[in-house]
């Protein structure tokens, strides 16, 4: 099993998000929690790394909805999960790496 | 490429925070126990081996005698990203202890290897 990836800061604050995304592999998932699911909006700049990267996409379905991003506002290919199928990730994925 | 229990990797500017030092430090607490541990230098984390410090006046402790000490407790390879020194002006020539370089489409096979990630 590969690593889970988590990225915390919006695309704009920091580089993380941009870091992880060029460096996370194909057996890998990404989970992009807080702040950081902005960077999944289809229409944003942001999300065509979402598109080079080779590993599993996730966004946390409540901070999307606390940001007021629906989903069919997503880019395509990134799978939206609850807090509890956020847990069971973090057991599915025993290595992590916060970035 | 040899497999590792732990891989430090180690993103931030040193001199902003104590961050670098206490992801070091940690290092060290592990090497006490015997387990073994190496380190990849991403992005600005690969200043942190930038000859030629002087944090002093920042009142910062310079940074090359804790790196330096790596080597004593057995913790290594020291991993570079090559994408990360180029964009930075940087060569191997600049850094202060030798290290082993690593290009970025190979970091995910790299970090696979190991069986614990920190954060740094």
């Amino acid at each position: 099993m590969g690593i889970l990836h988590l990225v915390f800061q919006s695309p704009a604050q920091t580089d993380d998000f941009h870091q992880c995304l060029e460096r996370a592999g194909e057996e890998d998932a990404v989970l992009l929690i807080a702040g950081a699911v902005v960077g999944a909006k289809q229409t944003g700049t942001a999300a065509q790394v979402l598109d080079t990267c080779p590993a599993k996409i996730y966004v946390l379905k409540e901070d999307l909805v606390a940001r007021g991003i629906s989903a069919d506002e997503v880019v395509g290919g990134a799978a939206l999960i609850t807090f509890d199928e956020f847990v069971a990730l973090t057991v599915t994925y025993s290595r992590i790496l916060s970035w | 490429m040899t497999a590792c229990r732990y891989l430090l990797v180690l993103r931030s500017m040193p001199f902003d925070g104590l961050q670098v030092q206490e992801a070091i430090e940690q290092l060290l607490t592990l090497a006490a126990f015997e387990q073994a541990a190496s380190v990849l230098f991403l992005e600005d984390g690969v200043w942190v081996l930038k000859q030629g410090q002087q944090p002093r006046p920042l009142g910062y402790k310079n940074l090359h005698g804790l790196v330096q000490s790596l080597d004593i407790y057995d913790i290594g390879p020291l991993w570079v990203e090559k994408e990360s020194l180029l964009e930075r002006g940087l060569t191997e020539e600049d850094l202060i202890v030798p290290v082993k370089t690593i290009e970025r489409s190979h970091v995910p096979r790299l970090m696979a290897k190991h069986e614990h990630l920190l954060p740094g």
